[in-house]
């Protein structure tokens, strides 16, 4: 039971909270820039989307096309008179008809771009790059762009959520000892402690009440249907109410000292500047220094060198090739004859493949070593609270770098199943089917590979909440004498 | 000062490797075997993007833009190798860089020292006290402009001089200039300027140190992290880039009836082979003293080129639509001019990777003509004609020219102008705030 005297005091701290001028314009603010951030990447995400859909269209196009060409040519209604425009031919499908990986949006893609201003959310699987052996994705975007950042919710909480809430809760008691109304509160039948801790309390609730309604208004409204992914909603807003509850607990903690206003606000943006600026870059910073990066251009380089090395001892190199792939060798001449456009791609692809070969070991450790430097920077995400919520919010919107990088992988593994099913056919001048091409492989993302980090995340949240509870209980015990 | 001290060693780092990595591929280009030109052409060479000195104190878009790109026949291709895709999403809570404390931390310090500086009085209530010595209200506040000035001024004294320090230990091929040092400080300094006059002006006009402090933190977020992500994001959505899907279509569309190099006998090329034999005063291409394919091949390569030069330029000219929209932000947050200034000056700038993709076109393209000219000097009746290996190392390496200080000045005039505004206003509004001050 709640005693009247405490509801009293609730409702009129209640009252008076949703009289000030301040704390309202803040929440006005709060509101206006999670709309604007909710806009931004609605526009984004939507450009990504119709991207893929157009993608998706040129491929099916290409096979229909392809496929309607075969039909022809079996029915004797279309002739060719080159080898390379053979719709039967390998070499058509090779540089025809490039397959697509697609990476799936996620049901809140829009809560943080995350990454994927850098990343495409398809890759063009095609076998007759070297480049397309490497795991890259492209699209034209200002790398100014990509620089500042983008504003997205995920900015809003992480960045600015914070700031609103040191200014809803730094100089609760210094302003009241400022203005001389100390002696006042001093006079309730309540310990200054607790009439604190309802004060913070009631802001932490109304923030919190507050969030959840324009999250979940402004999310119905850029068309997700929150109640079908209810549960992930509930996971969104516990990450986000255990971040609000961090920095809560230290406007407690800092009025609690009893500094005045301008020492109180100094010291909250002195915290804020270090767990959302200094400590995530210190890790940065830390990461490259213990786990440096080779230079991918080293990468390039190597991939030349094989190249070049295939290329001054062919024949023995195409031997080798045989030998790994017995099934690729046949007798037909057309495949020997290098003037014949058959001939002379199975020359340069299996140059290309070769040299893929002999690379994949470098840029496998180099991928590795790549993986192994995010893995270790992700784990000392625990060191911050808003590196933690960054993180929590890109996985949320599969949007981490974890997930772009598991898509390409994924990615590459198809390619790699694809081409091996591909140039064993065109190696020995298979002529494809109607049905070969209606059935060809499809990538699928399997998300199971990209392991979850939601419990960790809400854990380490967690203890720093539990860390944070136990400083103040020292600080309450230790009886702080209030100036 | 930490910051300096790991930039450095970044700097060199990066340095060492684009030496040797750009030896390598060179390396890679002059061991090829015998081959046919064009097929060299293909197989292309590899130009890395250097480093301006300068570059250790603002990465810019370094880590954003691609650092290497491939040169080879018939098509210009980005720069490629994003950096900032091999770092996690932690990666844009930003790195430890000197142009990272002097655009974020500098302000933040500048603030924290000056919020107080006549709320304090007015707290003390010792504003009245100092007047009433015979100190008018404008001199107070030039006094104590001066005062916080000063500390500025020691402050990045002694930011700049490690910064000198720092530069003068590195192993430099390029030396950066004077104009280029006093440019880079002006503006920096014109930034923590501004800074000073807009928190005098908050202190001012505020009636306590609370209030002061709240309004002057909530300015420096304005300037420095809301104005300049919405503007490029507002830039974006009114300019956008085509896709990449969108840009290649329009490529391949204007390249379908034009010249390609390997397409003998659409009209284009039908007209070139007509006007290459009345050069020659013959009437068949048997009868060439060259090798026709050659020759096609080079003038292919030229129309080739020229057509994505109107592309890049087209992408260009919709970035400097975007650049005006920053231009535009620049009068509500001197941040956006001085962060493209001190971009530009670092060469890490939009307008460098433009410049450096543009040197390395015209280099591809003189590279391609003097492979394709082989053939056409030398493949005169051979069939299947393999160049002999000296003719890679004849061709000369990518010599990359840097942009002068003369010309990013002119090009960044009016950030320069709108800095210079900022700095006066800023200071005019507070010197006109403080005479306001009422001394109750």
């Amino acid at each position: 039971m709640i005693p009247n005297n405490s509801i009293r005091l609730i409702t009129a701290e209640l009252l008076q909270l949703f009289r000030d001028r301040t704390f309202l314009g803040l929440m006005l603010l709060l509101l206006v820039l999670m709309a604007l951030a909710t806009w931004n990447a609605d526009g984004h995400v939507t450009e990504k989307r119709e991207q893929n859909l157009v993608q998706q269209d040129i491929v099916y196009r290409a096979d229909v096309e392809l496929m309607a060409q075969i039909d022809s040519l079996h029915n004797g209604l279309a002739t060719y008179e080159k080898s390379y425009t053979l719709p039967t031919s390998g070499v058509r499908l090779t540089y025809n008809n490039h397959r697509l990986a697609r990476l799936p949006f996620k049901a809140f893609s829009l809560i943080a771009i995350g990454q994927g201003d850098l990343y495409g959310n398809y890759k063009k699987i095609v076998l007759y790059f070297k480049d397309s052996y490497e795991m890259n994705s492209k699209e034209l975007v200002s790398p100014i762009e990509q620089l500042f950042g983008q504003l997205d919710l995920s900015f809003v909480w992480v960045f600015l959520l914070p700031l609103i809430i040191i200014l809803v809760s730094f100089n609760i008691l210094s302003l009241e000892r400022e203005t001389g109304r100390l002696p006042l509160i001093a006079a309730q039948p309540i310990k200054i402690w607790q009439w604190l801790l309802m004060k913070i309390g009631i802001r932490f609730l109304t923030i919190c009440g507050l969030l959840l309604l324009f999250t979940f208004a402004l999310l119905t409204v850029f068309g997700i249907p929150v109640w079908e992914h209810i549960s992930l909603f509930g996971q969104l807003i516990l990450v986000l109410v255990f971040y609000m509850a961090f920095w809560f607990f230290f406007g407690f903690a800092v009025n609690l000292a009893g500094y005045s206003s301008g020492k109180s606000l100094i010291i909250l943006t002195g915290i804020w500047v270090l767990f959302v600026f200094l400590i995530p870059s210190i890790v940065n910073q830390l990461g490259k220094e213990l786990h440096p990066i080779p230079s991918r251009l080293a990468l390039v380089n190597n991939h030349q060198a094989a190249y070049n090395a295939i290329e001054s001892d062919l024949d023995k190199e195409m031997e080798a090739l045989y030998r790994l792939h017995p099934d690729w060798y046949s007798e037909d001449p057309v495949t020997k004859d290098m003037s014949n456009s058959t001939g002379w791609n199975i020359n340069y692809l299996a140059k290309q493949y070769i040299a893929q070969l002999k690379h994949q070991p470098v840029a496998e450790a180099y991928e590795a070593q790549v993986d192994l430097k995010n893995e270790w920077s992700g784990g000392l995400r625990v060191l911050s609270p808003a590196m933690i919520v960054q993180r929590a919010l890109a996985h949320m919107a599969g949007t981490s770098t974890q997930y772009y990088r598991s898509f390409l992988k994924q990615a590459q593994e198809y390619a790699n199943t694809y081409r091996q099913y591909v140039f064993k056919r065109l190696f020995t001048n298979h002529a494809f089917t109607v049905d070969e091409i209606k059935n060809l492989s499809k990538f699928k993302f399997d998300e199971q590979r990209v392991s979850g980090t939601f419990a960790n995340d809400l854990l380490a949240l967690l203890l720093y909440l539990c860390a944070l509870a136990i400083f103040m209980l020292v600080m309450i015990q230790k009886r702080i004498k209030i100036k | 000062m930490g910051t300096l001290v790991l930039s450095t060693r970044e700097y060199q780092l990066a340095r060492q490797q684009f030496t040797e990595n750009q030896r390598q591929a060179r390396l890679n280009w002059e061991r090829q075997t015998e081959k046919d030109p064009h097929d060299a052409a293909h197989d292309g060479t590899y130009v890395i993007k250097p480093l301006y000195p300068l570059a250790m104190l603002d990465k810019g878009i370094q880590q954003y833009a691609g650092k290497v790109i491939h040169l080879g026949a018939h098509e210009r291709k980005q720069s490629s190798l994003n950096a900032s895709k091999d770092h996690s999403e932690m990666f844009r809570f930003g790195e430890l860089t000197p142009s990272f404390v002097l655009l974020y931390i500098f302000p933040l310090l500048l603030i924290f020292l000056g919020y107080n500086t006549f709320t304090e009085e007015k707290e003390r209530q010792t504003l009245r006290l100092l007047l009433v010595q015979g100190v008018s209200v404008r001199q107070l506040t030039l006094g104590k402009w001066l005062a916080l000035s000063l500390q500025l001024l020691l402050l990045s004294l002694l930011f700049f001089v490690t910064m000198v320090v720092c530069y003068a230990v590195s192993k430099h091929e390029i030396a950066v200039s004077l104009s280029d040092w006093i440019g880079f400080m002006g503006i920096y300094f014109s930034y923590a300027v501004v800074f000073t006059n807009l928190v005098i002006l908050v202190s001012a006009k505020a009636k306590s140190s609370g209030i002061s402090l709240t309004i002057s933190l909530s300015l420096w977020i304005l300037i420095t992290l809301i104005i300049p992500k919405l503007s490029t994001n507002v830039a974006g959505d009114l300019h956008p880039f085509p896709t990449l899907q969108t840009f290649r279509d329009n490529i391949n569309e204007d390249q379908r009836n034009g010249l390609n190099g390997h397409n003998f006998w659409n009209e284009a090329a039908q007209d070139f082979q007509k006007k290459v034999l009345q050069e020659y005063g013959v009437k068949t291409i048997e009868e060439l003293p060259v090798a026709y394919g050659g020759l096609l091949l080079a003038e292919g390569e030229k129309y080739e080129s020229e057509i994505y030069t109107k592309h890049f330029n087209a992408l260009r000219n919709q970035y400097g639509k975007q650049q005006n929209v920053y231009r535009l932000s620049s009068v509500l947050s001197p941040f956006m001019p001085v962060r493209f200034v001190s971009m530009a000056l670092a060469r890490t700038d939009y307008g460098f990777q433009w410049h450096y993709e543009d040197e390395a076109e015209k280099y591809r393209v003189a590279f391609n003509t003097a492979l394709n000219m082989n053939i056409a000097e030398n493949a005169k009746g051979i069939d299947g004609y393999k160049a002999k290996t000296s003719l890679w190392t004849a061709i000369p390496q990518f010599d990359y020219q840097w942009q002068s200080t003369k010309g990013i000045l002119k090009d960044h005039l009016p950030e320069y102008t709108i800095i210079v505004v900022w700095v006066t206003f800023s200071f005019l509004a507070m010197v006109l705030a403080s005479s306001k001050i009422v001394v109750v």
